[in-house]
């Protein structure tokens, strides 16, 4: 497989650096390699963040940001401006009520922070991960909230 | 786990008697984390809550010169404000195991990566490792810590901060009883507390005593230097994880080599794959025991190449860089410094591609260049 590349966009306290460190849980059940960090400064609640998530079959070097990705995950619809940053191709799910051009999920609907759901819908729409596998490494009070997401993200096109 | 967390696992196979530390970003996870194995009985030590890295360093000096295994954390602007006591340990010959998330030194103030930290204490007589991923820091305090017991010198586990103390990748750890036998029971030979031969640590000391110390400091380095080789091969036979003091990377046939430490090594890796692939001979070399410095192993890397590039990640301001000149003393060809990512300004493969290829077309002078 090639290497799978995945930027969380989200808003400071929306869980993106969470949502990232889940899947790392999830990939590590499943013996892949795996990088997941966050980008790190004078962050806020509040102000836009990205956390990136990459995973192999193989030992993964480089641990730059990813610039291009053949995914994107965006918690809060207002950050929208990111066509530049999702490869020709690339699969885009947003948080939002509705969308005509990429996978949607109206995760304020479930919870007030949208990570969890978000991961929901992630998994269902790119089968990285074996569901129950995030099930597993998952709090109990979070299940309910994932398997939403997963069961209601919609194809806006 | 992510590097302060790998550092962790280590420190809880160790069980060091006391801890002292001063939290401080990117490390802080480090005494956070312990607190918490404490707190559910993981560990027996001891953790000193101090008030200041300088007092973190100073009880650790004072454990371990009373006999015990003694660990602290720190980073940047702690390491700077241990300075003090950096030689004080080396100079003790206190085996006091250090791990650095490296970090920029102010001014300005910068919580991001580069080896200023610990490039200016290089010279106080602490062995120095450099890390390029969370699993490398696991084994290499385990290796360090044996090395650093047999030599009686402080060593320094250094990451790099964030890009590998809060990346979450996988770590394979090894079963208590396996670590626990590798490093055996801490048994120093000169302790404070024995009442039937009292003695002093750390005193006055007149020109007549003070250099002799000190050649022993360096007879202790050159030691360290023979025992790394035997120590990372019964590591390797135990755990079959092998980490030579230099690590290779296609560099045998290669006409251009990279030396550089640390996170970025995995780049400049991939980099000679692609350049490979273009029919372009590039290889990789990663220096990793720091110091002692490996002369022999580099110069043996280096002594085919047509052209050599240094990829420093800190300064010396007025003077070439210091893993630059640590090298330059290995190889008289062609040679080019670059410094890069000073306050983690983030370095692209193109750019490493780039470097390449001005050593192909002989591009090279006698000035320190940045990669910006």
């Amino acid at each position: 497989m090639n290497m799978f590349n995945l930027i969380v966009k989200g808003l400071g306290g929306e869980g993106a650096k969470t949502a990232v460190e889940i899947l790392a849980k999830a990939a590590n059940k499943e013996n892949k390699f795996f990088l997941a960090y966050p980008e790190f400064g004078p962050e806020r609640s509040g102000t836009p963040i990205n956390a990136y998530f990459k995973m192999d079959d193989k030992l993964i070097r480089d641990r730059s940001p990813i610039k291009i990705a053949d995914y994107i995950l965006i918690l809060n619809k207002n950050l929208e401006r990111i066509d530049s940053e999702l490869k020709k191709g690339g699969t885009l799910i947003i948080n939002s009520e509705i969308h005509k051009k990429y996978y949607y999920l109206n995760a304020k609907e479930i919870s007030p922070i949208p990570n969890i759901a978000m991961l929901g819908a992630l998994i269902r729409i790119t089968k990285i991960l074996k569901k129950e596998s995030v099930e597993s490494v998952l709090p109990e009070e979070f299940l309910k909230e994932f398997q939403e997401g997963y069961k209601m993200v919609k194809n806006g096109k | 786990m992510n590097g302060q967390q790998a550092a962790v696992e280590a420190l809880r196979q160790i069980d060091p008697e006391v801890i002292a530390a001063y939290p401080i970003t990117p490390t802080t996870g480090i005494p956070e984390e312990f607190s918490k194995l404490l707190e559910e009985g993981k560990v027996t030590g001891e953790l000193i809550n101090v008030e200041s890295e300088h007092s973190a360093l100073s009880a650790c000096v004072g454990a371990s010169a009373v006999g015990v295994r003694t660990a602290t954390a720190t980073a940047s602007q702690g390491l700077a404000y241990m300075t003090e006591v950096i030689p004080i340990a080396s100079g003790l010959r206190l085996p006091i195991l250090m791990f650095v998330g490296n970090r920029a030194l102010s001014a300005p103030i910068n919580i991001h990566c580069d080896h200023s930290d610990s490039m200016s204490v290089r010279d106080q007589g602490w062995i120095q490792i450099y890390c390029e991923r969370a699993q490398e820091v696991y084994d290499m305090s385990l290796i360090g810590l044996r090395i650093a017991e047999q030599v009686k010198l402080p060593v320094m586990i250094c990451q790099d901060g964030f890009i590998t103390t809060h990346t979450m990748e996988p770590v394979l750890t090894e079963e208590d009883d396996k670590v626990k036998k590798f490093l055996g029971k801490y048994k120093p030979k000169n302790t404070l507390l024995e009442f039937k031969r009292p003695k002093m640590i750390g005193n006055f000391t007149m020109p007549e005593d003070y250099m002799d110390i000190k050649v022993d400091q360096e007879n202790a380095m050159r030691k360290a230097s023979q025992l790394y080789d035997p120590t990372v091969s019964q590591y390797e036979k135990k755990f079959s994880k092998r980490y030579p003091s230099v690590s290779h990377y296609k560099t045998r046939y290669a006409e251009y080599i990279i030396v550089t430490m640390s996170s970025v090594s995995g780049m400049v890796k991939d980099a000679v794959d692609e350049l490979r692939e273009e029919g372009f001979k590039a290889g990789c070399l990663k220096i990793r025991l720091y110091r002692p410095f490996p002369f022999k192993e580099v110069e043996d890397a280096l002594k085919n190449a047509k052209g050599v590039v240094v990829l420093d990640r800190s300064m010396s301001f007025g003077s070439k860089p210091p893993l630059y000149s640590d090298v330059k003393n290995c190889f008289i060809g062609s040679m080019q410094s670059y410094v890069f990512g000073l306050g983690g300004r983030e370095i692209s493969k193109q750019d490493i591609k780039d470097v390449f290829r001005k050593m192909e077309v002989r591009d090279y002078d006698h000035t320190v260049r940045f990669i910006k």
